[in-house]
């Protein structure tokens, strides 16, 4: 009986976790090395044509608030070590988003001496967004996405 | 586009070798006629005026003549044109009076008093001439005026050390000088103020050394090149200097022209040529961790030499700099939606210092270049920077035509101006959001973006993408303009323009707004000119910089813009510029989509491109965008430099921010419009120009004191 | 019953879970306002909730070079304040839990230890972002205490008491509003520094300082300093409405009165651009000379016509 009470408690616990955490989603932006399409895609999504503050996705400044880190471009030398140090400022859980062709494979930098690889090389990524660059309802969609993947653990 | 008459007989064609058939009916016969000489410097003068004007051709002959007549010209390489012939002094007038209402004349060439007449009649310019005796430098003076002047001046001033001259182009002058000679030639062009220093190029021209045999090192052979080039209007004169490759070394400039300090880090890292009296010789260009002695635009540079250096984690903490508090701003941070780093030094909340730290999104696309084909390059250059890709294809397109001896199309270049048109309104919208939101006036933010979706439709609808629209494909472009996609861009423009007027009326009339731009960050017309501002930046402060007005390239000829200008030089002038500037786009637009060319969309292109070397520059919404392109006849080109117009404005911003307020710094960068997609792609710019009131102060007086 | 009643008003009603309730509700009002000012459509309705919720859930991560109890102690402090003082406000039109005379100042004093809180928060860590957002803060702070303060204590003079209760039902008969008009706009606008609102949000800058006080902190603790902001505003919204609009003395009254500040909080807020922090502080300078020039003015004439 006890037992039941404590998994029953559990469940819900982690039932609001879930609905808490795929309700606000609040996000923090970094270039790695784009080209800057696909960051003005991800500001234009926050823009009212697309609004994702609808769905509780606020972009953040500081990686202490963030949940999710939208990362653009081919992650290049020099910005390798920041782009990991970002990710180990944010709180868990974290999850990262990486927007467009480039951060998915690498794109047409691929090759380039200045360029390390696409972002799965430096952190571990949650959805991929392909895209040259992905359109807004795009990348409304892959977060969306992700969140539903959330749910579904 | 202005028109010139031209007189054929006497002044383009010497008929002299027929004069004894004269009143004999085969005067015209063709094989006689095809046998006239063009007068000496004719044909060279008419191309130089064909840049800027339609030329007009007409001729005292018989009307049977005129297809002879037009063979002749085009055989002998005259510029292209309409040919009228008239045999008679009263049948010229009656033409003139016709010709009055299909062009606008500038001018008229002639040989003989009652040319004049007929010049007045056009209500243009007369120049009579000589027969056969052209002086064509008076041509030249009075039809091209500043741009031949400054030719002119740029060759007396520059003959002293001269070693070489050539003029491979009409508006490019080729100065070869000895590396020694650098400095006196630097310091004649500045002190007359002749133009401003665009950008500065390093070549490898030679080929690698062998691979060395085992246990000793290779000896690289051969010179490197570094080009110094200087524009003023659509003259650009590059001072060639030639250094060993073994021992690269050249004296640095920035004595003479502070602002090239960033151009000479550039060179510096990417081809190993120490600068001696470099203000700040240290790292600059390339990531932390690189090796030293790797310099990836040298033609021997193997990607597998890059063995990283371990680097010291830099402290998250308080610099150890004699207790100075520092405010660090970037990679990562909400200003910026792209990584830079700046470093602002604080005294409460007044700036006392500015330092910057580019390279986050360097890519090494210069490099890449070198690696791809031409036509691959077109893609690669467009992902440059997402906000201007066309204004990077499209000065690539147009250099690697023009190295080819392609013209594209009419309608091409028309579709291309089109396409700039639309993209400077997506990105001035981009920016007037993007700084509001720097102020934190997130109200217009919003409602600027959400105009800025307008002109996103009609790209989406024109090109089938948002960004990145690939309108350019060398020798033209690949998209047609429909009826249907023309309304739908004249409804979209009436929109636009509406809202315009409003948000002009907001930045300069709401109290609050004002209070965070007028006055602030103000770059006078002297600073300007002395750190190379260009594009708006200049525009608002008084400086007449504008490849599309200077130097019309493509089909601004045929759709010209106005010149924006304010000379208060601070933010809201900065605002008020990228907003009339949108006016002068939607009318430009509108012009276009009136008037399209018919025709073809593109021309062939070879797939070899002959060798030879050009400069191409357009104005893109942050400021004159310059490409140097160079080949060597193969399927790849040789060297492709990028010069961005961030690259010229960091500089003055880094200097006008002392003093301000901490509020005040991402409005200040926002100022500028940087995009640091643009810069990295090649460059890393470290600065520890970390200037202290006193540092500036003395480098004012000492500025001064020359 | 005797201590059933005090705990029922600290934990739950008017104190407590009803209020933080309230200040989410309003939250969220705020922000859909704001979005629908700017031509967006806004959050869900439960969004400062899951906001709140989720931070709850997520690492608590205490930054290195910190001073641990303060970091997690200060949030605390800055919600029990706000907590504290809702038991004095007339909370859905019911008289305050408590009162007694002077209980104005003791609010206005209470909601200043949230905001001072917030700045020793920010002095508290090692970014340098918190450090100047701390400063900002207290800047602020001393710029807007004195009118806000001058402003809230004019309809104290008037109603010849220092009770929020007696003032409150003073009001009930006298329109403030309509004779200190001054008064009303720099409490309101008083309350805007507070909350930290643009554009009074120079302190939590997020172009220049990324999040001011509040950078280093995330979970828990940001959660706590958000639902005392969110308390902060009710019980300021509920003040301003009883010292000014004619008091409250129904739920209805609460609501409709409350709600209409809360418009024009949010219409204030997307009319201007962000003052700069030295510019702030020359506003409210003029600000203080207003009321005190008011304050002549009543004293003056008020002797025999507002009594």
């Amino acid at each position: 009986m006890a037992l039941s009470l404590t998994e029953t408690w559990q469940n819900t616990l982690a039932s609001i976790k879930t609905w808490a955490f795929t309700n606000s989603p609040w996000a923090i932006h970094y270039n790695s090395g784009s080209c800057n399409g696909c960051d003005i895609e991800i500001l234009a999504t926050l823009t009212p044509r697309y609004d994702l503050e609808r769905f509780g996705v606020i972009l953040q400044g500081s990686p202490r608030h963030a949940d999710v880190l939208i990362c653009t471009g081919p992650v290049t030398l020099q910005s390798r070590d920041r782009l990991k140090r970002t990710y180990e400022q944010m709180p868990d859980p974290k999850f990262v988003v990486a927007v467009g062709s480039c951060a998915t494979s690498g794109g047409v930098f691929l090759g380039c001496y200045g360029v390390v690889g696409h972002i799965d090389e430096v952190i571990p990524v949650n959805a991929y967004i392909p895209g040259c660059p992905p359109r807004p309802e795009a990348i409304i969609d892959g977060v969306v996405k992700l969140l539903q993947s959330l749910q579904k653990k | 586009m202005k028109a010139v008459l031209v007189f054929i007989d006497g002044i383009l064609a010497d008929w002299r070798q027929r004069q004894h058939l004269g009143g004999m009916p085969d005067f015209y016969k063709r094989e006689v006629v095809m046998k006239d000489m063009p007068v000496a410097g004719a044909v060279g003068c008419m191309q130089e005026l064909a840049q800027r004007y339609q030329l007009v051709y007409i001729g005292a002959r018989p009307e049977s003549a005129q297809a002879v007549t037009e063979e002749w010209l085009q055989a002998a390489h005259f510029p292209k044109g309409p040919v009228y012939t008239a045999r008679t002094h009263a049948d010229r007038l009656v033409l003139a009076r016709q010709l009055k209402d299909q062009f606008e004349f500038a001018g008229g060439i002639g040989t003989r008093w009652n040319d004049n007449q007929l010049h007045l009649e056009l209500g243009c310019l007369s120049i009579i001439l000589k027969e056969f005796e052209i002086e064509w430098d008076t041509v030249r003076r009075y039809l091209l005026g500043k741009e031949y002047t400054a030719l002119q001046t740029a060759l007396t001033l520059l003959t002293p050390w001269a070693k070489a001259t050539s003029q491979p182009e009409t508006n490019r002058l080729d100065v070869t000088i000895e590396a020694n000679d650098l400095i006196p030639a630097v310091k004649a062009i500045h002190a007359s103020h002749w133009g401003y220093l665009a950008a500065i190029t390093g070549l490898d021209p030679a080929t690698p050394a062998k691979p060395a045999p085992a246990g000793q090192t290779a000896v690289a052979e051969g010179t490197l090149q570094a080009l110094y080039h200087f524009c003023a209007g659509a003259i650009i004169v590059t001072l060639r200097t030639h250094t060993s490759r073994a021992d690269a070394r050249l004296t640095s400039i920035c004595g003479v022209i502070p602002a090239a300090s960033l151009f000479e880090r550039e060179l510096s890292e990417m081809f190993g040529i120490t600068l001696t009296g470099l203000p700040h010789p240290d790292r600059l260009l390339l990531p932390d961790e690189w090796p030293d002695g790797v310099y990836p635009l040298r033609k021997d540079f193997d990607p597998a030499q890059i063995q990283l250096k371990p680097v010291a984690v830099a402290s998250n903490g308080k610099n150890g700099k004699s207790g100075k508090f520092i405010v660090p701003i970037g990679p990562q941070h909400p200003a910026l939606k792209e990584p830079g780093h700046f470093e602002f030094e604080v005294d409460g909340e007044t700036v006392t210092g500015a330092s910057v730290r580019l390279g986050y999104v360097h890519r090494g696309i210069e490099r890449a270049t070198e690696e791809r084909n031409w036509t691959q390059n077109l893609y690669l250059l467009e992902r440059i920077c997402g906000i201007c890709s066309h204004h990077h294809a499209f000065a690539y397109a147009l250099g690697v035509e023009k190295l080819a001896g392609v013209e594209a199309p009419p309608r091409a270049q028309a579709i291309r101006e089109l396409a700039a048109g639309l993209e400077r309104i997506h990105s001035h919208l981009l920016w007037l959001g993007v700084a509001a939101h720097e102020a934190g006036f997130e109200t217009l933010f919003m409602y600027s973006w959400r105009d800025r979706e307008t002109v996103m439709d009609i790209l989406e609808a024109f090109t089938g993408n948002r960004v990145n629209y690939s309108v350019n494909v060398l020798g033209g472009v690949k998209l047609d303009m429909t009826d249907e996609i023309a309304a739908s861009i004249r409804r979209g423009l009436d929109f636009l323009e509406e809202r315009t007027h409003h948000y002009l009326k907001v930045v300069t009339t709401d109290q609050a707004f004002l209070r965070r731009t007028r006055g602030v960050g103000t770059l006078t017309k002297e600073q300007a000119e002395e750190f190379g501002v260009v594009g708006p930046m200049a525009r608002a402060s008084g400086l007449t910089r504008d490849i599309r007005v200077e130097s019309p390239y493509g089909a601004y000829k045929l759709f010209p813009i106005e010149f924006v200008m304010e000379t208060a030089g601070d933010l809201e002038a900065k605002f008020i510029v990228r907003l009339r500037e949108l006016f002068e786009s939607y009318k430009a637009i509108r012009n276009i989509l009136d008037h399209l060319p018919v025709g073809d969309l593109t021309a062939r292109m070879p797939r070899k491109i002959p060798a030879g070397e050009t400069v191409s520059r357009v104005e893109a919404p942050r400021g004159e965008l310059f490409y140097y392109i160079q080949s060597s006849g193969g399927e790849m080109p040789a060297r492709v430099k990028v010069r961005t117009p961030s690259l010229c404005n960091f500089s003055s911003v880094l200097q006008v921010a002392v003093g301000h307020q901490l509020a005040d710094m991402p409005m200040l960068l926002a100022g500028i419009d940087p995009c640091f997609s643009c810069n990295d792609r090649m460059v890393v710019i470290n600065g520890d120009e970390t200037w202290t009131w006193e540092q500036l102060r003395r480098y004012g007086i000492e500025y001064y004191k020359k | 019953m005797n201590i059933l009643g005090p705990i029922i008003n600290v934990l739950f009603f008017p104190a407590g879970l009803f209020v933080l309730i309230i200040g989410l509700a309003y939250l969220w009002v705020d922000r859909k306002l704001v979005a629908q000012f700017q031509n967006r459509i806004g959050p869900r309705w439960f969004q400062p909730l899951a906001d709140v919720v989720k931070l709850f859930f997520k690492e608590e991560v205490v930054p290195d070079g910190v001073d641990a109890r303060f970091f997690v102690g200060l949030p605390i402090l800055a919600l029990a304040a706000a907590l504290t003082t809702a038991l004095y406000v007339p909370l859905v039109g019911l008289q305050g839990a408590y009162n007694f005379p002077g209980d104005l100042i003791v609010v206005v004093y209470l909601l200043s230890v949230v905001t001072m809180s917030l700045a020793l928060a920010g002095s508290n860590t090692a970014s340098r972002f918190s450090l100047i957002g701390a400063t900002r803060t207290l800047t602020q702070l001393f710029s807007y205490e004195a009118p806000f303060l001058l402003a809230l204590l004019g309809p104290a003079i008037v109603a010849h008491s220092w009770q929020i209760n007696t003032i409150n039902t003073y009001a009930g008969t006298h329109w403030i509003l309509l004779t200190q008009p001054i008064g009303f706009v720099i409490a309101l606008v008083g309350l805007m520094g507070k909350l930290e609102l643009p554009p009074f949000d120079a302190p939590e800058a997020e172009t220049e300082i990324v999040a001011g006080a509040m950078t280093d902190y995330s979970g828990r603790g940001l959660a706590i300093f958000q639902l005392a902001k969110a308390v902060e505003m009710v019980v300021g919204l509920t003040l301003i409405a009883a010292l000014y609009l004619g008091g409250i003395g129904n739920p209805i009254d609460f609501f409709a009165k409350t709600l209409i500040l809360l418009l024009f909080l949010a219409g204030l807020q997307s009319l201007f651009t962000r003052f700069r922090i030295e510019q702030t502080v020359k506003w409210w300078r003029y600000a203080a000379l207003l009321v005190l020039a008011q304050w002549v003015i009543m004293v003056v004439l008020g002797q025999g016509v507002l009594s």
